[in-house]
């Protein structure tokens, strides 16, 4: 069922703006709706620090013992959740200020080894930096130059004997040699475009006094003393990662703080106005939270304009609830869309068991989520994920009995066995999916008639419905007659009302008959559905072939203990990968079956998700105290 | 002689199924990889959709096991495998063979998309599941045939 929605309007003094909008986002049931002359309102005194407080957090980083994957996030009171935190900010200003200097010190080891890797060629030349300075009347030609023996000749030595200049080669690495080579600056330029011809390089050393072993060990010293700083602040973050727990509530806190600052509202000198979105039965929730936040308001509920879209939610029995999650990631139902939760909820349901189907895997599901739910205590899509793959294991394990599977064992099928009864297993799997098409195509009928709009529904959905069912009953020899009369009705219709949108005598004549080409993309919808089949087999074999490995294994030890100690590892492995895939495997293609070959029969979604302030608490949980 | 076709099948089966399933796997993983790099929190967003073309080369190792088990080279029997019935098993592996290595690699390329798209929309992560998914239907196809040749001769 689609929830109705009221449009609330609240007025209140501008000194109450803090107590309000926090009220309002404490209940979780308003949504703010921004209208033409609204702007973000500033709703707090002091700006909100969520940015810093993550920047702190992710400095403790690798530096806190984190709890386990399991363990929950903490709980606070609403009391603990509203406190001032000076301290706390404090703590996120030095945790900020030691990543600073843990950030610069990692810099400045950068750039050393960067220096130093820039020294090596000169490591083994002996002259200071001095020695190897222009002079008066003598330049020094320093770098590098591509250095390969041709008949015992190379371009170096062919500059330095045809101009009598002697060269110093202290480094060779990549071909090229490093050199340098004085010159009396009258004969600097030809045996300079000499070298140049040969591919010389110029250099400047790296350092301005000494040598380069003396800069080496300069630069050693700096690392040495950078990464003594760099440990020093590691050790001290590591001791202030203890107050990571307050800093995350801390985060949350403020994370709510500047999420209320973005409400948008309408302002004048006395009055702040808000507009938003509330759940038409939970309008008390807002009054009563209004009332303890403030004395002087005014709060008044309006029925949505024709030209505005309210956000729909949907509500439903708690088991189809669960799936609300799947349909919403499609898209939320439009606001005058009917909610297609209670036909799509126990389908999912079905069909997910349907692709698991085995008794092992279906309990082992059953006691992995929830004992995952009791740990971890996941709210929000995540909780509602765990608890579809919770509920839908007792269908699994439903058709892991019809099947007779049991971890891959096959054990007294109460129906058949994929395995040996292909044919039926096809035909099952294809029968189900005509009937969760027939569902879509039923409740499109439906939408269509309560329109007004009969004839669509004859024509698109009751005469297909007609056909497939006859198609379907062709293959049993005692309903054969019965078969070619069904499908001869509904290709009778679809031929006598196919055209109906079409505006012209013509064009509803031949519309009609065009219109039996749709039957392209119902048989490959029913084809489509082959893969419940090919998951459910897939899974079963996985499990067999494991077993199978792990029985050779043990067969191969004739020790009696000793086998099974080595065979069980094997028998884990290889079944809890094969269930982690099945689970993937069946959550990936019941979602297509729902998105696709059902929804695509009659739901349109293109509604807007109920997206209420309310905090988004990303490390903590808040217990509401019960009425005082 | 028939034990041998059968072997070749099934090699071809597992092989190139697997081929196609580990370039599907990389090529998603290494946009996954990227992503993760610069935010680390969608890792597991993302290690779901790298996983997807994992499938084909289970599909190449079943096929393999059924021709294997049919052909009596699991479980014995296979010295008495006629040549005929040994083409059949090699022509039946050709299905999830063939598209097992095509739809992996296109499968992983389709990830490694949605896998940028959920880098920029962490929110649409389940719209490229599924339209990552919509190509394994056909691995999925071939599966199915390749099982019912082996099983219904």
């Amino acid at each position: 069922m689609i929830v109705t929605m009221k449009k609330a309007v609240v007025a209140f003094l501008p000194e109450d703006i803090e107590k309000i909008t926090e009220a309002l986002q404490s209940t979780g049931e308003f949504m703010p709706i921004a209208t033409e002359t609204s702007s973000a309102v500033k709703t707090v005194s002091a700006p909100a620090l969520d940015e810093e407080a993550a920047t702190a957090l992710s400095a403790y980083g690798k530096y806190r013992k984190k709890g386990g994957l399991l363990t929950p996030a903490p709980e606070y009171s609403e009391e603990e959740f509203k406190k001032e935190r000076e301290d706390v900010k404090k703590t996120v200003i030095k945790a900020i200020e030691l990543n600073e200097q843990l950030e610069s010190a990692d810099n400045g080891l950068k750039r050393s080894a960067d220096e130093l890797k820039e020294l090596e060629p000169f490591l083994s030349l002996t002259e200071n930096a001095e020695e190897l300075s222009d002079t008066k009347y003598t330049l020094v030609l320093l770098g590098r130059i591509p250095y390969s023996e041709k008949n015992g000749e190379n371009p170096l030595d062919t500059v330095s004997a045809e101009y009598g200049l002697k060269y110093e080669a202290f480094y060779d690495a990549g071909g090229m040699r490093y050199f340098y080579m004085p010159v009396f600056r009258e004969d600097a330029e030809p045996v300079r475009s000499a070298l140049d011809a040969a591919g010389f390089e110029p250099l400047q050393l790296p350092y301005k006094t000494g040598t380069a072993k003396k800069k080496q060990a300069e630069i050693k010293n700096k690392i040495s003393r950078l990464e003594f700083i760099k440990e020093s602040v590691g050790k001290e973050l590591e001791e202030e990662s203890q107050n990571a727990e307050s800093v995350e509530l801390f985060y949350d806190v403020e994370k709510a703080k500047s999420d209320r600052n973005e409400i948008p509202a309408d302002k004048t000198e006395s009055t702040v106005i808000l507009t938003g979105w509330v759940r038409s039965d939970r309008t008390d929730k807002i009054e009563a939270a209004l009332s303890d936040a403030s004395e002087l308001y005014s709060l008044s509920f309006e029925d949505p304009g024709e030209d505005e879209q309210p956000p729909s939610v949907t509500k439903d029995p708690y088991l189809i609830d669960q799936c609300s999650a799947i349909t919403d990631a499609f898209s939320p139902p439009g606001s005058d869309d009917i909610d297609p939760n209670p036909f799509m909820g126990p389908w999912y349901y079905f069909l997910f068991g349907m692709m698991i189907a085995d008794v092992g895997y279906g309990a082992l599901t059953a006691i992995l989520m929830f004992i995952y739910k009791k740990l971890k205590k996941p709210t929000g899509t995540s909780g509602k994920m765990v608890n579809v793959m919770l509920y839908a294991s007792v269908p699994a394990i439903f058709w892991g009995v019809m099947y007779g599977s049991y971890f891959g064992q096959t054990w007294n099928p109460v129906l058949f066995n994929p395995l040996d009864n292909i044919l039926a297993a096809l035909a099952l799997s294809m029968i189900v999916g005509v009937l969760h098409m027939f569902t879509g195509m039923g409740i499109k009928a439906y939408k269509n008639i309560r329109a007004g709009k009969v004839i669509a529904a004859i024509a698109d959905q009751l005469s297909w419905m007609l056909i497939i069912t006859g198609a379907g009953l062709l293959f049993l020899p005692q309903t054969r007659t019965a078969a070619y009369c069904i499908a001869g009705a509904g290709v009778l219709l679809l031929v006598i009302f196919g055209g109906y949108a079409k505006k012209s005598v013509f064009g509803k004549i031949t519309g009609g008959v065009t219109s039996l080409y749709g039957v392209t993309s119902y048989v490959s919808d029913i084809l489509s559905y082959l893969r419940i089949f090919a998951l459910a087999l897939a899974s079963g074999l996985i499990g067999m072939v494991m077993n199978t490995i792990a029985g050779m294994v043990s067969g191969a030890i004739p020790v009696p203990v000793l086998n099974i100690v080595v065979s069980l590892p094997i028998y884990i492995l290889g079944h809890g990968i094969n269930i982690a895939l099945s689970l993937l495997s069946a959550y990936v293609h019941t979602g297509r079956l729902q998105y696709i070959e059902f929804f695509g029969k009659f739901y349109d979604g293109g509604g807007v998700k109920f997206t209420p302030l309310e905090r988004n608490n990303k490390y903590t949980r808040i217990i509401k105290e019960k009425t005082k | 002689m028939g034990a041998v076709y059968a072997v070749i099948g099934a090699a071809l089966a597992a092989t190139l199924a697997g081929i196609g399933s580990s370039y599907g796997v990389q090529a998603a993983g290494k946009a996954a990889a990227g992503v993760t790099s610069e935010k680390p929190e969608l890792f597991s967003k993302l290690f779901i959709l790298q996983l997807l073309p994992a499938t084909q080369g289970i599909y190449g190792l079943i096929s393999a096991i059924i021709i294997l088990i049919k052909a009596g080279i699991i479980g014995g029997g296979y010295q008495n495998l006629t040549p005929e019935m040994g083409k059949i098993y090699l022509f039946a592996s050709l299905p999830i063979a063939l598209v097992g290595l095509l739809s992996g690699i296109y499968q992983g390329k389709t990830a490694a998309a949605a896998i940028l798209m959920t880098s920029k929309q962490p929110d649409s992560q389940t719209k490229g599941i599924q339209m990552t998914a919509v190509v394994e239907t056909y691995a999925i196809f071939a599966l199915v045939a390749t099982i019912i040749i082996v099983l219904m001769v």
